[in-house]
């Protein structure tokens, strides 16, 4: 069994409940924070931690938190991005339904080491049950004094908030989160600013991910040497993983970082091997943005090393030949899987999501959704390649924020890896398979 | 040491936090990198990505594409604004925004002068290779507005339209709704420009890169023949306008963005109700009343006329028996040029203008202050102030382009003040609204230096070394009855303290103030007390500060500048004092009038006791718009000779016995000085219609014909004069104005002046003067069995008694007059919203249609004065200010009874 630092006692009965949590040694990390350490030093074992950010981009924490600006006199804030809309990707919500108070225990104790007053949990509004959760975690909080004003007599006060968002993907994106969370129309901001300086409200803020401020909690409490000592490299920790797709063991896994990926497709702790015996045909690896591999990538590098679930062992390739960690939304496809489909699938998400200022994310998405259904409804022609490779090479980089490359990446990898695959549905429309029964079966067409 | 980054290897100097795209059109020429979200007056978007370049750290690195309108030059970078890659990048972008965008160019509104057009054929597109997908080409068209169009089928989503009403105009009326490629621009709540909140500012049409969002004249599009700069003839604010001219016609006005005082902006009068200048209504030809009916006459008869009946009347009964009341509309060179022709021509004092009825107690209050009548700051000191007071004004309607700036300011988390009996669009941005009872400004104010006192806020240095009269002053301050005054103003004192603890303790704080503060029984008084409030809080000398009248009309600082008053010549030179009249006598080398003038009240009641004889205005409608019509109108019903040289048939016109056709702005050159002392050149735009002549020269014609030799009107020629005698004109001259003109004091260098009284007042040490609050008669006499107070305001889409703005669009906006009566008012005298009621006064009544609003405490009601239909100052009083004699418009004690 590999260690757990997160999940540890998600198994034990009540643990949603304040009573089991802090019986279990809950909020013990605030205890320590503001009893006996100062803002500083918490930041300091969050930088010895090696933490890095579990939103996606996988930024170290420990410099983010430094980078916030102090101007005297000015408000900060830290804001939590419970978003969690990338397909694929399900582990936060998982740890808020489960231990809600780890989340609510990070968020005072970083909010002590950020000098916030007042911090927020935007979550997304699908999620407004798990918002009904935090808020009774909040409730008891504030009823045994972790949360108000002069907690434990430190003379620090928090307010904590949760705002539910109204249904976009975008404003996971940290800047369109902020807009929202104003009232805002959510739609990414051209930076600088970054938050850093200029976030909420104009003020310096910082945004992480539920999974980043958790982790908050066992460096505060071990330290953060000790917490650098799981995992691998400059992977530090525990991650949490979305398992889906064709596997035997969906679900939520907490893993070292380090374990190769063939043991966390096959082994039976993680995901149990390909479901019905079928063979592994690509895995898309850190939720639905990153680069699809082949199976032959996943498994190994281009030089033939093992591949680790770590963010420099996916990485290792760069693009041609590997991906990234992600958000830890690991999702596995079986030889009977057609790429050109799932491809469709994710483009009209971002098609979907894009929030439409950039004109190449605006009307990009749209046409690369367009061109790949024209190529699904066996209309598409030899060029329609080229093209797609062509939208997708005008959007990556050259947008306000990072969902214009989540979307490019996705088509530039499965061109990349599964070029073939395209010319056949070109070259012989029969081969796909009942695309329309496929369509209606899914509610995707209208009539 | 300067910073340096490269663009193609080239090194250039950069500046710090400019963007990519500055330093490149500052070193590679406006044209070289396209764009299209971004524009001159709004902050960069990042949008369109049109704008990107290729970035580099090292002269040999790995380059990345950056949009250049908002990310900022780094130290050191290699910058390719125009790469292969970059333009073929450049290329696929428009390509994708044409996808959706109907391709008929030929047949659109804006083709040849259209910026998406221009960027597509400068990035080299010539198809499209997308096949015909969803788009939305089947947008309705939105024809609903009187001045505002759109059609989102040629929308581009750059959003320009939004950031443009809400960064410039702040209205908040556009917005983008749905997400990603259904993003589309929406007017309110999904609603047509008429039914929105839209205030036709113009804005949006003009930042609009495609004909998405335009309006009726086609502005951006006019193929004109020559585009004039000139100067807006509506409020004092000033506004620069780049007219399109064909054929010797107005077609279209826009706004231009190097202008200082309005960057890109105007209000619907400026850019939208300029189409009164040919309207059909124009007098165009001299007119003599005969048998009691106008008959056109030639020039040289009118003048022939004028001249005997002058001649004649000074013979019989001397000079001080003509009067003449100049125009805040006309030109500073032709206001000059009456007040010249008065004294030294006919030779009498008898001239006055339309600042009489407005701040004329500005002008005394802080002369007797500061030593200078003039705001003391600049409209620019908005971006460095930290709390703004408003009194009596609103700015948002009669001062709009400034009103939009300190929306923004407001908006930007700046304090704001307002003072004012009414919920002005102002308050909703405000931290304090002290709603007092109209006619109580002085008693707030003098709660509020009270409390600056008591919270020991002064602010002890600068009243020490810079101002006189202090202690006494503050005796008597410490002297007041504060629940007394608490009762009459009906202002909490606790708001009032907030209020001035706050205006006391900004770093930098400015006052503004309007007519709800001149136009009372104690207006100069109240002006005294704002520049006490200044100078107790040393808030005078700096960026950001000051006291600041916002001036009513265009040129009203202009006019009292040029002498048009009693009591002071050109340059406000003392006429009480001799060594002044024999600067002027030498000057003119004539003889010059010793005897103080009549102010313009005075003269209606010289009138009626037979002592003034002959009256020439110019461009005024004294029945409409000054107070107490009846009286106005018996005494000019008994003058021998009426002569009123108009645009239009204003009911004072009808009672003239000639009418000399003026020419408008349009028509005519000269200068305005506009609200923070700006001295703007007005150029000619098209040729004056019919026999209209510019005002100068019809005064030039009359002194000829008076015998007095003088040159042809030229602006050039008469500041000139206009420099020798006017100290503080000393360094104008019309070739150097250049397009943003100059303020005053120009020294003889050509040097001007943004900000006064930066170490020592005009007059040396600023003075402090204390003036108890006085119930003004009109509530005393008339209060008790007239238990409402009526105060007259102005709207946005009318300018004052709507001679011009009538004969516009605009009256499609706003029809007529209305009374804004509270809910509660209106319940207690079972009046419903749009019904009829009859106002009666001491002096009168008119009907009005009754408009229920919160916009006015129980008690109070308001009106406008724009409609001859409806004669609202039949009810208003000929009380006036005792010291400089502006009537009393604010405060009106009535009763109201269902008609
Ligand atoms: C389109 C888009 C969606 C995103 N959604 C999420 C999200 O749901 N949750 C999240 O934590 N980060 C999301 N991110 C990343 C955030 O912008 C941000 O980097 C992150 O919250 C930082 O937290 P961390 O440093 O703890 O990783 C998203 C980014 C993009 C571009
Ligand atoms: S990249 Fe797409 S989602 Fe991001 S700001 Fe631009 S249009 Fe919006
Ligand atoms: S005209 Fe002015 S107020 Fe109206 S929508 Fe455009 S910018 Fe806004
Ligand atoms: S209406 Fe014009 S300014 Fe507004 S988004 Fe569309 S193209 Fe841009
Ligand atoms: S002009 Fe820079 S992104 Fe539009």
């Amino acid at each position: 069994m590999g260690k757990k630092l997160l999940l540890k006692n998600d198994h034990i009965t009540g643990i949603q409940g304040y009573d089991v949590y802090r019986r279990e040694g809950g909020y013990a990390s605030v205890e320590k924070a503001l009893k006996t350490m100062t803002p500083e030093a918490v930041v300091e074992e969050v930088k010895k931690s090696g933490l890095r950010g579990r939103g996606g981009a996988g930024f170290p924490t420990g410099m983010k938190w430094s980078f916030l600006a102090k101007p005297p006199g000015v408000a900060r804030y830290l804001v939590c991005n419970a978003d969690e809309s990338e397909p694929g990707t399900f582990k936060d919500r998982y740890l808020m339904e489960r231990i809600p108070h780890l989340l609510i225990e990070g968020m005072i104790t970083s909010s002590f080491a950020l000098g916030a007053n007042t911090s927020y949990i935007y979550i997304r509004g699908e999620y407004y049950y798990v918002a009904r959760i935090l808020e009774k975690a909040i409730d008891e909080a504030y009823a045994n004094g972790w949360l108000g004003q002069n907690i434990l007599g430190s003379g620090y006060s928090l307010d904590l908030y949760v705002q539910v968002g109204a249904g976009a993907y975008i404003c996971g994106e940290e800047t369109a989160l902020l807009e929202s969370l104003e009232g805002k129309r959510g739609n990414p901001r051209i930076k600088p600013p970054f938050p850093a300086v200029a976030g909420l409200y104009g003020c310096p803020t910082v945004v992480n991910n539920v999974e980043t401020i958790a982790a908050v909690v066992p460096i505060v409490n071990d330290g953060g040497d000790e917490y650098a000592k799981v995992g691998i490299g400059k992977s530090t920790g525990t991650k949490l993983i979305s398992a889906s797709g064709h596997i035997n063991k969906p679900g939520v896994y907490e893993i070292e970082m380090g374990i190769t990926v063939e043991d966390f497709i096959y082994s039976d702790e993680y995901c149990g091997g390909i479901r019905n015996g079928k063979k592994l045909k690509a895995v898309v690896a850190g939720g639905s943005s990153v680069p699809i591999l082949p199976a032959h990538l996943i498994l190994k590098t281009s030089a033939g090393e093992k591949r680790l679930m770590s963010y420099e062992s996916l990485a290792d390739g760069g693009f041609a030949t590997g991906t990234m960690l992600g958000s830890g939304g690991f999702i596995v496809m079986d030889e009977d899987t057609s790429i050109v489909k799932n491809l469709w699938n994710f483009t009209r998400f971002y098609h979907h999501e894009s929030c439409g200022q950039c004109s190449p994310c605006r009307e990009g998405t749209g046409w690369m959704e367009k061109i790949l259904h024209r190529i699904l409804e066996g209309h598409g022609s030899m060029s329609d390649v080229d093209l797609l490779w062509d939208i997708q090479g005008k959007i990556e980089g050259k947008t306000i924020c990072p969902l214009g490359d989540a979307a490019a990446w996705p088509v530039a990898a499965a061109i990349r890896h599964f070029r073939s695959e395209f010319e056949d549905y070109i070259k012989n429309p029969k081969n796909i398979r009942d695309v329309k029964h496929y369509y209606r079966l899914n509610n995707l067409v209208e009539a | 040491m300067s910073k340096i980054a490269y663009i193609d290897n080239q090194p250039f100097e950069m500046k710090d936090g400019e963007t990519i795209l500055s330093f490149i059109k500052r070193n590679s020429g406006e044209d070289l990198v396209p764009t299209l979200c971004d524009a001159p007056n709004l902050d960069p978007y990042g949008a369109c990505r049109v704008c990107s370049v290729d970035v580099a750290l090292k002269s040999d690195g790995p380059v990345k594409a950056q949009a250049s309108c908002h990310t900022p030059v780094m130290e050191g970078s290699y910058i390719f604004p125009s790469t292969p890659r970059i333009t073929k990048l450049r290329k696929n972008i428009v390509e994708l925004v044409l996808t959706d965008h109907p391709l008929d160019c030929l047949t659109c509104e804006v083709n040849n002068n259209c910026e998406l057009q221009t960027v597509a054929a400068k990035v080299g597109i010539r198809d499209v290779r997308y096949p015909a997908g969803k788009n939305h080409l089947d947008k309705k068209k939105d024809l609903s507005h009187p001045y505002m169009t759109s059609d989102f089928s040629k929308c581009i989503n750059c959003a320009r339209c939004v950031r443009a009403c809400d960064e410039v105009q702040g209205q908040f009326v556009l917005s983008m709704a749905g997400r990603g490629f259904d993003s589309h621009i929406i007017k309110g709540m999904n609603t047509t420009f008429n039914e929105s909140d839209c205030v036709s500012c113009g804005a949006c049409a003009q930042a609009c890169p495609t004909s998405a969002i335009s309006d009726v004249f086609e502005s951006k599009s006019v193929v004109p023949q020559e585009k004039v700069r000139t100067v807006c003839t509506y409020c004092g604010v000033g506004c620069n306008l780049d007219v399109a001219v064909a054929d010797n016609k107005v077609k279209s006005i826009q706004a231009p963005f190097d202008a200082d005082v309005n960057e890109g902006h105007t209000c619907l009068k400026g850019r939208y109700a300029f189409s009164f200048y040919d309207h059909p209504d124009r007098l165009r030809e001299p007119m003599i009343k005969k048998n009691g009916k106008f008959e056109e006459v030639s020039w040289d008869e009118a003048y022939d006329f004028i001249a005997s009946r002058f001649t004649e009347i000074k013979k019989t009964y001397g000079p001080d028996y003509i009067a003449g009341i100049s125009s805040a509309r006309c030109t500073n060179e032709e206001n000059y040029l009456m007040q010249k022709f008065m004294r030294v021509v006919i030779g009498t004092n008898n001239i006055d203008s339309c600042a009489r009825v407005c701040h004329s107690p500005t002008a005394i209050g802080m002369q007797r202050t500061f030593g200078t009548g003039a705001a003391t700051n600049s409209i620019i000191d908005l971006q460095y102030t930290d709390c703004m007071m408003v009194i009596g004004a609103n700015p948002t309607a009669s001062h709009p382009v400034t009103g939009a700036k300190m929306k923004q300011v407001a908006m930007k988390g700046k304090t704001l003040i307002i003072i004012d009996p009414r919920k002005t669009e102002l308050t909703k941005y405000a931290q304090f609204h002290l709603q007092l009872r109209p006619g109580t400004n002085a008693a707030v104010l003098n709660m509020m230096l009270y409390y600056i006192i008591k919270e020991g806020l002064e602010d002890k240095a600068f009243i020490e070394s810079r101002t006189e009269g202090y202690e006494e002053f503050k005796k008597e301050i410490l002297a007041l009855n504060i629940p007394e005054l608490e009762k009459v103003s009906g202002v909490d004192r606790n708001l009032v303290r907030d209020a001035a603890v706050a205006y006391a303790s900004a770093k930098n704080a400015m006052s503004f103030h309007g007519l709800g503060v001149t136009e009372h029984s104690q207006g100069t008084f109240t002006v005294m007390l704002i520049a006490d409030l200044a100078m107790i809080t040393g808030n005078i000398g700096r960026r950001g500060v000051g006291v600041n009248p916002l001036r009513g009309q265009n040129n009203v600082q202009g006019a009292a500048d040029m002498g048009c008053q009693p009591y002071q010549g050109a340059g406000y030179l003392d006429l009480k004092d001799p060594e002044v009249i024999s600067k002027y006598e030498l000057f003119y080398k004539s003889p010059f009038p010793k005897e103080i003038g009549y102010k313009i009240p005075e003269m209606y009641d010289a009138s009626l006791n037979d002592r003034l004889k002959a009256v020439w205005i110019i461009g005024e409608d004294l029945v409409q718009t000054d107070p107490n019509t009846h009286h106005v109108k018996k005494a000019l019903e008994k003058l021998d000779l009426l002569i009123v040289q108009e645009l239009f048939m204003s009911e004072t016109a009808k009672m003239a016995h000639v009418i000399l056709p003026g020419a408008s702005f349009l028509e005519k050159s000269g200068t305005f000085t506009n609200g923070e002392r700006r001295i703007q050149r007005v150029n000619k735009v098209v040729d004056p219609v019919g026999n209209t002549k510019a005002d100068g020269q019809i005064i030039v014609d009359l002194m000829n014909k008076m015998g007095y030799p003088e040159p042809d009107y030229d602006p050039a020629v008469q500041l000139k004069e206009i420099s020798g005698i006017v100290p503080f004109f000393k360094g104008v001259k019309w070739e150097e104005l250049g397009i943003n003109g100059k303020q005053w004091p120009v020294l003889e260098d050509g040097s001007d002046t943004e900000i006064l009284h930066l170490d020592t007042f005009k007059r040396g040490k600023g003075k402090f003067i204390h003036n108890a609050f006085k119930e003004t008669a009109e509530i005393v006499d008339h209060g008790k069995e007239f238990p409402y107070i009526i105060t007259t305001v102005r709207e946005l889409e009318h300018y004052n008694s709507g001679v011009m703005t009538r004969r516009t669009r605009n009256s499609r906006i706003l029809k007529e007059d209305v009374l804004l009566i509270n809910p509660e008012d209106a319940r207690k005298n079972s009046i419903g919203d749009g019904e009829l009621v009859t106002v009666e006064s001491a002096r009168g009544e008119i009907v009005i249609k009754a408009k229920i609003s919160d916009e006015m405490k129980s008690g109070v009601m308001s009106t406008t004065f724009h409609f001859p239909e409806i004669m609202m100052n039949v009810i208003t009083s000929s009380i006036s200010d005792s010291e400089a004699k502006c009537p009393e418009y604010k405060v009106v004690a009535c009763r109201i009874r269902k008609k």
